[in-house]
């Protein structure tokens, strides 16, 4: 394996991460994943529709497991069970951050049985379930998928919706629409107050999610760099990240976003001609003047062809 | 748990415990603590800040007293233990040019206090204070030196390693119920059978008065509940709190506080609760905190935790250290409260001599304690030398901290049974992200690794079971 000098170093084997490792590979260069747990998949892992994916890039990828990120001194760097090792051109793809209750006004007990949703999802990934009567607090493809999991093995499974989410949830799991604000228990928790009454519950795995990338320095792909709960769209942007890194030019355009969108990357290489935009529910976008409808969560859009910056952002119809 | 009497036994393994466990075992005597956890150090002794404090008003009381004390001893107690300690100065910042006026008495008043005990009292300009302290607003501060922050967690373990490495029997999951005296024996009934013993000292915390009170002890708790924020970078250098107003003040203390593990801490906050299990965080209480605190220092980081500690206080607001009005065998420590942690290594020097007074002989001990050898943690070895790193050290399970399965391996074989116990030694989970990639897989490995049932494991008290095995049939309601 050490024939050829490993030219990208991505951090993190969950669907972001693999996909882009395939997309390079297909360009000509040598890759390398790095993935912290004892496993590939991230938070996709019971994802049916992407699962089948996942394994298939596995076999053909040169992935880590057990080798992690961590930053030292400054840079970052790899460590695994056979030493430390510095990137020298790196891509994080670690994932989602979960929300800390602190940060979602969620007070009182610090009882066990509050589980973030990767930790809930580790338990179960090695046969340990967090509880027995369980709420998912966040309503979102990846909630819906852990609760049905659950559910599964007859634990009582609930949704907290602190929105509202156009997320179909299966008929046999129970949604409330509301927001967690105490948890009580003094030893393992016990009820769940929210905004009107309260829930008896024993475990609250807390999914509220926010795109987070630990490692500044290197550039970030899918749900380090986005919040997105489309499978498609973080596939979209590993290829129009692996363009950028290709590109033998590495000169800019930036891109400035406005109102209720993602646009991804936000620096565009000359190789680079496409753009992802997400704005769940669809709606009309505006590149530089001209008009662009989504019809779902998200699109891809040409982008213009001379040498500014772009500029994309929410279409209203008195702001052309 | 039969015939053997210990010469001394010492309920709860708070720090104050632990501190008079490590000053006896100096001596050539039997002793044992007795606690009620699992583990050391899940009473008061988990939810504190962590300074070792030198201003404690009001100045003439047992606790500011034994705080000076203490604080000096602290230079040997963390050499000794090898615990982690930084010394720094607190700064009390006038935040309006009507407060200016106020430094000066301030000054006069903690110089004449401290400055005669050798702490260092100045005044620090506006100017001074910007260079020393960039991301604070004030107009002027008065300095006192000799502070410090510790490792509050692996004071705890070390001097538990270092209490069994002098023999000194832990009986964990053993909860004190009452009292017998048989001849010049005490027998101490607990939740599992009997332990006898010549003396007793009662360092058990939030419960301390109710074991007092079992041989006619009369002091009562009263409880105070401290809320603190936790942001995952460093905003100071030194200890920074508004300059006190002279006039009594409802909300009291607190400051910003930099954590030797590279946290702020700002807090805590101070109300009375009703009872000792009345123990949540509030949303008043942080919102208060952060009132207090947000005008004084620019907020660098995110905020990540708050947490809550209670406060046993006495219904004076002293430390009450005194013989049990039955039999000077017995000493109670009740109200240990803050400056507790301060005041823990003069208060085990003041047990020593009452027990000397009650008539134990302290003749120093010829037995050499077992040599405890401490593995160098995954996190020390990156920062020190990378290269060293391979095996389990290389499997790292909490990223933030750097904390490795070694690390764990190592927490376990200490003495670790629960998760708490493996967080508090190691530090996992306690970095930005709290817990979201190392909470899971830590308890899995936990459980692997003792070969407990996954129902029986938990994550500190023994009502806090963590989870069970996901299969379909085991479900009862
Ligand atoms: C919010 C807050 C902030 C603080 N900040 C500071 C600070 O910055 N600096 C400072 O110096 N001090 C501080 N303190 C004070 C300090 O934390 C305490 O004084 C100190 O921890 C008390 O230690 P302890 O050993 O007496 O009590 P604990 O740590 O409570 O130990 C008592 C032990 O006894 C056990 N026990 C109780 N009953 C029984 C029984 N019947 N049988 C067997 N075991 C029993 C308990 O389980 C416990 O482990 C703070 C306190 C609070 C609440």
């Amino acid at each position: 394996m050490k024939s050829r000098e490993i030219e990208f170093h991505i951090v993190g084997a969950g669907l972001s991460g693999l996909s882009l490792a395939r997309e390079l590979i297909d360009r000509g260069f040598n890759v390398r994943v790095s993935e912290m747990r004892d496993r590939v998949g991230g938070i996709s892992v019971l994802d049916s529709e992407v699962v089948g994916l996942i394994e298939e890039i596995s076999l053909e990828v040169n992935v880590s497991l057990q080798a992690t990120a961590v930053k030292l001194g400054g840079s970052t760097v790899i460590v695994s069970s056979s030493g430390v090792e510095t990137i020298d051109r790196g891509v994080v793809a670690v994932g989602f951050r979960t929300a800390t209750p602190i940060e979602l006004g969620i007070v009182g007990d610090r009882p066990a049985g509050v589980y973030p949703f990767h930790a809930a999802l580790d338990l179960i990934m090695s046969g340990l379930s967090p509880g027995r009567t369980i709420a998912i607090y966040g309503a979102h493809r990846y909630s819906v998928l852990l609760a049905e999991k659950l559910s599964e093995y007859s634990r009582r499974v609930y949704i907290i919706d602190p929105g509202s989410t156009t997320e179909i949830i299966p008929k046999n799991i129970e949604v409330i629409r509301s927001k967690v604000r105490v948890l009580k228990g003094p030893h393992r928790l016990s009820e769940i107050k929210l905004d009107k009454g309260s829930l008896e519950a024993d475990t609250l795995i807390i999914s509220i999610f926010k795109p987070w990338n630990p490692f500044p320095e290197l550039p970030p792909v899918g749900h380090a760099a986005l919040e997105t709960y489309n499978p498609g769209a973080l596939l979209e942007a590993s290829r129009l990240l692996a363009v950028n890194l290709s590109c033998e030019e590495q000169t800019y355009r930036r891109v400035k976003v406005e109102g209720e969108i993602q646009v991804f990357p936000k620096t565009l290489t000359p190789c680079l001609r496409e753009l992802l935009v997400i704005k769940p529910g669809g709606g009309r976008i505006e590149v530089n003047g001209r008009v662009y409808s989504i019809s779902g969560d998200y699109t891809i859009v040409r982008a213009p062809e001379n040498s500014r910056d772009l500029r994309v952002r929410v279409f209203e119809v008195w702001s052309s | 748990m039969e015939s053997k009497t210990y010469d001394v036994a010492i309920i709860g393994a708070g720090v104050v415990g632990l501190l008079v466990a490590y000053e006896l075992s100096k001596f050539d005597l039997s002793i044992a603590i007795v606690e009620r956890e699992a583990e050391p150090g899940f009473g008061v002794s988990k939810g504190h800040a962590g300074v070792i404090h030198v201003v404690q008003p009001p100045f003439n009381s047992l606790k500011s007293i034994l705080a000076i004390y203490g604080n000096r001893l602290y230079d040997k107690v963390s050499r000794e233990l090898k615990v982690d300690m930084v010394r720094l100065p607190a700064l009390l910042v006038a935040r309006s040019r009507a407060q200016l006026a106020l430094i000066p008495v301030i000054y006069a008043i903690l110089k004449l206090v401290y400055g005669v005990r050798g702490f260092k009292v100045s005044i620090v300009t506006g100017e001074e204070l910007r260079l020393l302290e960039p991301n604070i607003e004030g107009y002027a501060a008065v300095m006192v030196e000799g502070y410090s922050v510790i490792d509050s967690f692996e004071l705890i373990y070390r001097l538990l390693d270092e209490c069994r490495a002098r023999g000194v029997d832990l009986l964990f999951n053993t909860e004190a119920r009452g009292f017998r005296f048989e001849d010049d024996i005490i027998v101490i009934e607990t939740s599992r059978g009997s332990i006898k013993a010549r003396y007793v000292v009662n360092s058990a915390g939030l419960d301390s008065d109710i074991l007092a009170s079992k041989t006619g002890g009369s002091e009562r708790i009263k409880t105070f509940l401290g809320v603190m924020l936790v942001f995952d970078t460093l905003q100071v250098k030194s200890i920074v709190a508004p300059l006190p107003s002279l006039r009594p003040a409802k909300t009291k203390g607190g400051g910003i506080i930099p954590t030797v593990w590279g946290n702020t801490i700002w807090g805590p906050s101070f109300t009375i609760v009703a009872s000792r299990e009345d123990r949540g965080v509030r949303a008043e209480d942080i919102i208060d905190v952060i009132r207090r605190f947000k005008e004084l220092v620019k907020i660098k980081g995110r905020l990540i935790k708050a947490y809550s500690g209670i406060r046993p206080s006495t219904i004076n607001g002293d430390f009450s250290i005194s013989y049990s009005p039955l039999t000077k065998r017995i000493i109670n420590l009740v109200g240990i409260e803050s400056p507790g942690l301060t005041a823990a290594p003069a208060i085990a020097l003041i047990v020593a001599k009452m027990l000397r007074d009650a008539g134990l002989k302290l003749v120093a001990t010829r037995r050499a304690p077992h040599r405890t050898i401490h593995a160098l943690s995954t996190r020390a070895k990156l920062a020190l030398n990378p290269s060293d790193i391979s095996g389990y050290d290389g499997v790292v399970i909490c990223p933030c901290m750097r904390v490795s399965l070694a690390d764990i391996i190592e927490a376990i074989k200490r003495g670790a049974s629960t998760l708490d116990g493996i967080i508090f030694r190691t530090k996992l989970g306690m970095g930005s992200c709290q817990g979201q990639h190392c909470i899971g897989r830590a308890i899995v490995i936990l459980q692997k690794l003792t070969g407990a049932s996954p129902r029986s494991l938990t994550k500190n008290t023994s009502g806090s079971w963590l989870v069970e095995e996901l299969r379909v049939d085991r479900v009862e309601e």
